[in-house]
């Protein structure tokens, strides 16, 4: 094959693209000095900028082979976006070249100026998202990093090194805190309701919003109890449902967040110690109706002294979402929250809520007097642990 | 005549009866950096090649359209490490010039650490003078820390399956030795101890291995021939019948672009000699592998360097380094090389 390709160029010297068929057969036998000579000289007798930028790369991977002439590598793979700025393959390699060197501000400018252009392989989009993921990640440390690389885990088809990329950073540095529900993930949604293409986004950590407008096909006009409501849409499990027309009385022992509820939030808010309502008296107060259609209780350790409060015997919850932390206070908690509520015959439909494929940390519950016994069949999970993506979201393999 | 300036002697012989043989070795011997300067030579029925390998691997834009950001010409080594270390790489080839195998002369006598950042025997030419066989290059790692470099010749022999270096003979200046810097001495294969320091005007010296002392044979300073350049050694000296002797020598314009970073142009000329040394013929100057010329200055850019040429079967076989960073051998039917050289 060298022979053929170098006779050929022989006999017609000054032919660039005889040239670089001769350099690409170098390379490929590993000769990278007289790889990059041959590059160097078609580029030089080009006029072709696409010819003239694949020589550059030529170049550049030949010399990084050689290690230790990181200077040229990057110099022949900016001469390559010179010549043609919207291409992402020397953005590729010099992310790459920055990756080696932790230079992750050189690593995201390339990365984000090769997505500002339209990239056309799935392969070369991929390979630029994970580089924004990965030096976001290593430059701030912080939640945007890992939502990005979430999303190539879970929202893109990998290959296999991309995968196994991916994997062992996740590994590492774990999920997001949040795993938001986007209309971009609409078709991939297991338990589709009505008007969900409304939802654009949800608010709730890890789909609690989702899981009751599922129960209830999207309905309008429910009712909640919420104990622990924190931020009136940061996290927050009542927000969305807000939206479609549901009210209901949300509880929260911080002052700030209670006061930008009210702020933001039409529904009421109650400041109070969740361990010290007299639930039965507030209820009553309230006027409220004794079925409710959702009961969150999002109070840490203190969630099975707030379930023991409850009166089950004058009120019932269609759905219920309950933090037990299972993944960090152990078990004991959790089982005596399922024996409470078995009692008062719910019914676990989802258990041992995670956040990652080994975080248990909620149980979630339906009544079944309130919910229709299609859509728990639909929902109910027989698995032991339910990390949340896997639960609403169908593998990419199968679209 | 063939234009052996743009399209070089190799597209010349290709046209009409050679042939042209790549060389390439494994990454694990070389670290893909440069292979260069081979010099061929058959010895004991085999044909033996030995290369120059380099840690660097020469960026040249020719064109000086993609110039490193230093220069159009550049000895690209690793960033840590600004010494220039070469290696000889011997080679075994088989009657198709394919590698049969290669490995670094292992270099028995080296003492202690080089004095100086070009390290290593340099362009190394094979030959055999009293069933001795040798390669004659330049040091300069071993004399003082400013480059001081002679001429030295390492014995070779194939011990325990490789080629290790047996003896060193550092061949110091003729006269007072008080030169800077002796390169590319020409060994006269059939007169042993005897070298071609300069062509033009023609000077011979004489080694004495024993003594280790340097005699000029033949030097005569008027006898000098209207050429435009220096022309410097080159590859073995052959003898060509009826006392005559040829050789193959490289002329260097070194020039500099806009902004007065150099750049440089290698020509080959075969020239050869009566039985007294009287420079009788040479052909025009010309390339292996054509070269770009550039429009409006005229200059040529090209690296090319041949240190090795040896005959078999009917054919001439001619080794040379191409941008340092490649090593071919030109096959041409010695008919067809010496009608070139007739008429050239």
């Amino acid at each position: 094959m060298i022979q053929q390709l170098l006779e050929t160029h022989v006999l017609d010297p000054k032919n660039p693209n005889k040239l670089f068929d001769l350099a690409v057969e170098y390379d490929r036998l590993e000769q990278g000095a007289m790889a990059v000579s041959l590059y160097l000289k078609s580029a030089d007798l080009s006029s072709d900028k696409e010819l003239q930028y694949q020589c550059m790369i030529g170049i550049a991977l030949c010399y990084d082979r050689q290690r230790d002439r990181g200077f040229t590598v990057e110099g022949a793979l900016f001469d390559a976006i010179a010549l043609c700025p919207n291409k992402p393959d020397a953005h590729y390699y010099l992310c790459k070249y920055y990756e080696s060197r932790g230079n992750w501000k050189h690593c995201l400018m390339h990365a984000n100026t090769a997505l500002a252009f339209h990239i056309p392989e799935e392969h070369d989009l991929n390979n630029m998202l994970f580089y924004q993921a990965l030096s976001k990640w290593y430059i701030t440390g912080q939640q945007v990093g890992k939502h990005l690389i979430f999303d190539l885990k879970f929202r893109r088809q990998l290959n296999d090194e991309l995968t196994e990329r991916v994997n062992r950073i996740t590994s590492q540095i774990g999920y997001p805190d949040t795993i938001p529900y986007s209309i971009n993930d609409l078709e991939r949604f297991k338990f589709p309701f009505e008007s969900i293409e409304m939802v654009q986004n949800n608010y709730s950590k890890h789909f609690q919003d989702m899981f009751v407008l599922a129960l209830y096909d999207g309905k309008k006009n429910g009712t909640w109890l919420e104990i622990g409501s924190g931020d009136p849409f940061i996290h927050n499990n009542t927000a969305l449902l807000e939206q479609f027309g549901w009210k209901g009385i949300s509880i929260d022992n911080s002052e700030a967040l209670c006061y930008k509820f009210r702020e933001e939030r039409y529904s009421t808010v109650i400041n109070v110690d969740a361990t010290d309502i007299a639930y039965n008296d507030l209820l009553e107060k309230h006027s409220v109706d004794p079925i409710i259609d959702y009961l969150q209780i999002d109070c840490d350790e203190a969630s099975l002294d707030i379930l023991k409060k409850i009166p089950f015997d004058r009120y019932k919850f269609g759905a219920v979402t309950l933090e037990h932390d299972s993944y960090r206070l152990g078990t004991y908690r959790r089982d005596e929250m399922r024996t409470i509520l078995k009692e008062h015959g719910y019914k676990l439909l989802v258990p041992n809520v995670s956040f990652t494929e080994s975080h248990p940390y909620e149980d979630w519950f339906i009544h079944p007097d309130l919910i229709k016994a299609i859509k728990v069949d639909e929902m109910k999970s027989d698995k032991e642990n339910n990390f949340i993506w896997d639960y609403f979201m169908r593998p990419i393999e199968e679209e | 005549m063939h234009d052996l300036r743009h399209h070089g002697l190799v597209h010349y012989a290709l046209k009409r009866g050679g042939s042209i043989h790549p060389i390439t070795l494994p990454k694990e011997l070389t670290g893909e950096t440069g292979i260069m300067n081979p010099s061929i030579f058959i010895h004991d029925g085999k044909i033996l090649m030995n290369i120059r390998h380099v840690n660097y691997t020469l960026y040249h834009s020719e064109g000086k359209k993609f110039p490193h950001t230093w220069g159009p010409l550049q000895y690209l080594h690793p960033e840590n490490d600004i010494s220039l270390t070469t290696h000889n790489i011997m080679t075994e080839l088989d009657a198709d010039l394919n590698v049969l195998n290669a490995g670094r002369i292992k270099m028995n006598l080296d003492t202690g650490s080089p004095t100086w950042n070009f390290i290593g025997l340099e362009d190394g030419r094979l030959f055999c003078w009293e069933n001795r066989l040798f390669i004659c290059g330049v040091r300069r790692d071993c004399y003082d820390d400013k480059g001081t470099g002679r001429m030295e010749m390492c014995e070779i022999e194939f011990i325990d399956g490789e080629w290790q270096e047996v003896g060193r003979h550092p061949i110091p200046a003729p006269g007072d030795d008080g030169t800077f810097c002796e390169k590319n001495w020409m060994p006269i294969i059939d007169m042993p101890w005897h070298f071609v320091k300069w062509c033009n005007p023609v000077e011979i010296i004489k080694y004495d291995i024993d003594t280790r002392t340097t005699t000029t044979i033949i030097h005569d300073s008027e006898k000098t021939y209207p050429l435009p350049r220096d022309l410097r050694g080159g590859t073995q000296v052959y003898p060509i019948g009826e006392g005559k002797r040829m050789t193959l020598t490289h002329e260097v314009d070194l020039t500099m672009d806009a902004f007065t970073r150099k750049d440089g142009h290698y020509n080959h000329r075969v020239i050869i000699w009566d039985s007294e040394w009287n420079m009788i013929h040479h052909t025009k100057d010309f390339h292996f592998m054509g070269t770009q010329i550039d429009p409006t200055t005229g200059y040529e850019y090209n690296i090319e360097f041949a240190t090795g040429m040896t005959f078999l079967d009917g054919y001439i076989l001619i080794a040379f380094g191409y941008q340092d960073n490649g090593t071919f051998i030109l096959k041409m039917p010695e008919k067809l090389f010496f009608d070139f050289v007739a008429r050239g």
